[in-house]
């Protein structure tokens, strides 16, 4: 092992993994078919599409850029980087990305609806959003993730789909889906709280709490360079992590929220009396 | 959603129980702080029976229907169904209540108590808080249920709602409505307490 | 008025104006305090208290003037002018009202029985462990603070409950949330403020009350517990609590700055939204108060950033008020005077604050005067001064006499004189090394003369608390009748008489803006004269 690979070495570790590109390329397939019929041209189906572009974007880069090797090897603090863009991120610009049109056909049919009645509703999305987040980090769970493929990747499918249901009553396009603002500033804070509460406990939890980032098999000779170089120690890692969670976590709340409070102000005026 | 059109003891009594979360809050955490902690690791594996206490538990959760109920009976004005929900309600509750105590003499037998180590300091007090909050909420269901065997719940017996009962009514309604809002809270507090220091225990 | 009729009233207004008078006491109480703590520090080396006496009484002056004096004084004017800002006719629950100024009372009283039960708390008003603990503070001092801080708790909490309810649900119609006197806002954001914070202190109080009482060991290393973990749960309180103390008070600045210039605020929605900002944010930054208790790079780097951040939103509001100052026809009242004076000092007190915010200045200035300077620029110099400008202001309203102007202007200089020389020399001691909380110094060049200043100025505030009192006193007697409006103002507390009648309002004038008299299109009443009309 020469120990001599750079961080520039690091940002050509790109892999373009067969499921992700076939995944992510049948996405945006899939939502340019759905979505062809609403030929309005308007400004909201082009903001609505660069959005969910967006999105396709964030999870791909997610996926295969270099976080994805330093995050299952390496570092707690890039996979919790790699997990907000595919839990919370991806998800939002995914729900915000459907177009009303062709949604409110969707939801014409009866499963479909049912489904959205149930699920959809912010007292199942709530609970499940926030069980999954929490569940998957416990100690036993996490390590899973990181020694067997599969169910790493049954991880990030959680999360995204849970991700897209807790978002789905706060960002629906579908106004008559979607909660009323103020109630969805409410429900947006509760679950920052629940996330910085996780963020916090991770933050100050003592270092080994995944005992693959302590001592990583160094497979493509990073250790060198992160410990060393960069001097990122284990425990500086747990932390950054914890901190990721709760700080990057709550930004992406707060700026939901403050959404949430114009969408509220833009209203028009009701005048009780 | 029109806020203004919410009573004003249901806004009350949804921020009371906000705040009373927050403080159930930083005792669940002294508590997961200390779980880890050599001075108290295995007392509450040791020590606690999450099979007992879950029947127990069993009791409180099944109060959350019973008051549910007693809210529809209110609703439709049928004084003995709410006494008898009530009724049930408090039972249910008193019987949590005593389980509690008999783990709590039990504990006390076993030399535990709160100066005894960290696991004694933060459980004692997560669950003492815990039964305080029930034992109040049990005083404020008996009292409704005093007041309706009184007869000043609801419309008397065969009266007929007049405008003034209207209003009183709307106010027993609320009133009754924010206690439920408690009862379920101080339920879903026992969930987490039970889940944190109970479960865990047993894993 | 008999004295049964006051100390049972329910009425928000008689509930308000007692709040005001009991902090008026503590804030006599813990001036005295403060004076004394000038005595000995005046030359170094003094031996005009014992190091104990000295502990005992920074704690008392600093526990005194936060839950017994800001607190309560903000929430004692708000229950008097809130409900008449939004045309209710009393608050939603005005037994609960009384209950929550009998326990402030009540709580008062048993932190002061200390005193006499051998001896007052002496750990500071944040009491770190181990040092609150029994081994090191025998006397009962900090168990008379954990259970008068819990006690009082539970009464600020009780009026935040009160407000809520009030704001959310008691509007005359046309008042939407969107219309709401900015006063009235900040008091709501405040409230939730409290509900969320306050607890987290009572917890904390409860368990510190546990470990010297039974034994417990939350935060005694001996028995496995953690002193820093009191240091998070008391700042996790401790951080939106000088948001608690401050918010009620930019709200004040907001209703007076725009009436005395004639102009409507600059950016409503800038100061409502900011005011949401600031209160979510104050959540999330209580690290950096502990930046020297080894917690670790990413830590601090996280808060330091975040402490800076949280700067914005307040700068926000600064610039809105002084946008609504620019451009408007300016009437300096003694009211006006006072916010601007807040403007600068507050400002003053924010810049200082920020520099905190850089891990390594922290690391240098923490516990030293420069802290106690920041803090009593944003504290007295920010809210005291809002606080008299909201006192000039509705005074009238609460009294129906007007305060004298020429009076006031001396209580202003006076008081703005005092106060800048009391803690301007502050901040050079800081840098210089003077710790806190320290009974004496040693003979370090300039470190007397500078302490003397600072003393003089002291005495000068002191002076200027009895020009209050005096200018009060006076008005009550052989003030102008202020008449419903002397102020010409447009919120709904100068659409009744002054004072107004038990029921508040005979009739409530429609609600079509964020201005409900000015949107009128009868002639505003004046009644009475008022400040510098020519």
């Amino acid at each position: 092992m020469t120990g001599r690979v750079t961080g520039w070495d690091v940002l050509g570790m790109w892999e373009l993994h067969p499921s992700v590109v076939v995944g992510c390329i049948a996405l945006v397939a899939g939502y340019l078919a759905w979505t062809r019929r609403d030929l309005s041209g308007s400004a909201e189906r082009r903001w609505r599409t660069a959005a969910f572009l967006t999105g396709v974007a964030t999870m791909f880069v997610a996926l295969v850029s270099p976080l994805d090797p330093l995050s299952d090897q390496y570092l707690f603090s890039a996979h919790m980087v790699q997990h907000i863009l595919i839990a919370f991120l991806a998800p939002a610009l995914f729900v915000l990305g459907l177009q009303p049109g062709p949604l409110r056909r969707l939801l014409h049919h009866r499963w479909i609806d049912r489904i959205e009645r149930t699920v959809g509703r912010p007292r199942a999305a709530w609970p499940l959003f926030v069980v999954t987040l929490w569940a998957w980090h416990l100690p036993v769970l996490y390590e899973a993730t990181l020694h067997s493929e599969r169910i790493h990747i049954i991880e990030h499918l959680l999360f995204l789909v849970t991700g897209t249901i807790f978002w789905w009553p706060a960002l629906t396009p579908v106004e008559e889906r979607r909660m009323a603002p103020l109630a969805a500033a409410a429900y947006l804070f509760a679950a920052s709280l629940a996330n910085s509460l996780l963020g916090i406990v991770l933050t100050f939890a003592p270092v080994g709490l995944y005992p693959s980032y302590v001592t990583p098999e160094d497979t493509l000779d990073l250790l060198p360079l992160i410990r060393g170089r960069w001097g990122i120690t284990a425990g500086f890692d747990q932390q950054l992590g914890g901190l990721f969670m709760w700080v990057l976590g709550m930004v992406i709340f707060v700026l939901a929220i403050v959404a949430a409070f114009v969408r509220w102000y833009r209203q028009p005026e009701e005048v009780t009396a | 959603m029109d806020v203004s059109k919410i009573s004003k003891t249901k806004v009350a009594m949804v921020t009371f129980v906000l705040s009373e979360a927050t403080f159930f809050l930083m005792l669940v955490i002294a508590y997961v702080y200390y779980q880890g902690h050599p001075a108290s690791s295995g007392e509450a594996a040791r020590l606690l029976d999450p099979v007992k206490t879950g029947i127990f538990s069993l009791c409180l959760f099944a109060s959350s229907y019973t008051v549910h109920r007693a809210g529809i009976a209110l609703h439709r004005s049928r004084s003995s169904r709410l006494r008898l929900w009530l009724g049930a309600t408090v039972v249910l509750g008193a019987t949590f209540l005593a389980g509690q105590a008999h783990e709590y003499l039990g504990l006390f037998h076993a030399g535990q108590n709160l100066g005894r180590d960290l696991f004694g300091s933060s459980f004692f007090t997560l669950t003492g808080f815990h039964g305080f909050h029930v034992l109040v909420g049990l005083v404020i269901l008996s009292s409704f249920l005093g007041l309706s065997l009184a007869g000043k719940v609801g419309p008397a017996e065969g009266e007929e709602r007049t405008g003034g009962t209207e209003r009183g009514l709307r106010r027993n309604r609320d009133a009754f409505e924010a206690a439920t809002i408690y009862w379920h809270f101080v339920d879903a507090v026992w969930v987490v307490i039970f889940s944190v220091v109970y479960l865990w225990a047993a894993i | 008025m008999s004295l049964l009729a006051w100390i049972s009233t329910v009425d928000h207004k008689r509930i308000g104006i007692l709040y005001l008078l009991v902090t008026l006491f503590f804030f006599l109480v813990g001036g005295v305090e403060a004076l004394l703590m000038r005595i000995q520090l005046a030359r170094p080396e003094s031996t005009f208290l014992t190091p104990d006496q000295y502990n005992q009484i920074f704690t008392m002056h600093g526990t005194t003037m936060i839950f017994l004096v800001v607190m309560p004084a903000l929430i004692g004017l708000g229950n008097y002018v809130v409900p008449l800002m939004v045309g209710a006719r009393d608050m939603a629950f005005p037994r609960l009202n009384a209950f929550s100024l009998w326990i402030l009372l009540f709580g008062g009283l048993l932190l002061y029985f200390s005193f006499m039960a051998g001896g007052a708390p002496a750990a500071g008003w944040f009491s770190y462990a181990p040092l609150s603990e029994k081994n090191f503070n025998m006397s009962p001092g900090l168990d008379y603070w954990s259970l008068s801080v819990f006690i009082l708790g539970i009464g600020t909490l009780s009026s935040a409950i009160n407000f809520i309810a009030t704001i959310l649900t008691m509007r005359a119609p046309g008042m939407t949330l969107r219309r709401l006197p900015l006063f009235v806002w900040m008091t709501l954001v405040n409230s939730l403020l409290i509900v969320f914070a306050i607890p987290v202190l009572n917890a904390a109080a409860v368990m510190l009350f546990f470990d010297r009482q039974y034994g417990a060991s939350f935060f005694q290393a001996a028995g496995g517990g953690s002193a820093i973990l009191w240091q998070h749960f008391f700042w996790v309180f401790g951080h939106p609590e000088v948001y608690i103390m401050v918010l009620p008070a930019f709200g004040i600045l907001s209703e007076v700055i725009p009436v005395f210039s004639r102009k409507p605020i600059f950016g409503y929605e800038f100061v409502a939204a900011s005011t949401v900002a600031i209160g979510l944010l104050s959540f999330g930054v209580w690290v950096h108060h502990m930046f020297v208790s080894g917690l670790g790079q990413p830590v601090d780097l996280v808060f330091a950033a975040g402490s800076m951040l949280i700067a914005i939103p307040t700068g926000v509001k600064i610039f809105n008020w002084s946008a609504t100052l620019f451009g408007g026809s300016i009437r300096f009242t003694t009211s006006l005077l006072f916010a601007l004076a807040f403007l600068i000092q507050f400002t003053v007190g924010g810049l200082s604050g920020v520099m905190f915010a850089t891990v390594p200045i922290d690391w240098q200035l923490t516990d030293t005067y420069f802290v106690v300077a920041h803090f009593h620029y944003v504290l007295f110099g920010g809210t005291f001064f809002g606080l008299m400008a909201g006192l000039y202001y509705w005074f009238p309203k609460i009294t129906g006499r007007m305060l004298s102007e020429r009076l006031g202007k001396w209580h202003f200089w006076l008081t703005v004189i005092g106060f800048n020389g009391t803690f301007m020399v502050q901040h050079l001691l800081g840098l210089m090394g003077m710790p806190r909380r320290a009974y004496t110094y040693p003979d370090l060049p300039y470190w007397g003369a500078l302490n003397q200043i600072s003393t003089v100025g002291a005495f000068l505030m002191g002076i200027s608390v009895v020009l209050l009192l005096v200018n009060v006193v006076w008005a009550l007697r052989h003030g102008e009748i202020a008449g419903d409006n002397p102020w010409d103002g447009w919120s709904l507390e100068w659409a009744t008489s002054s004072p107004p009648p038990e029921h508040n309002f005979d009739r409530l004038p429609p609600v079509r803006g964020r201005r409900p008299l000015w949107e009128l299109d009868e002639t505003v009443p004046t009644g009475g004269g008022a400040g510098e009309e020519a």
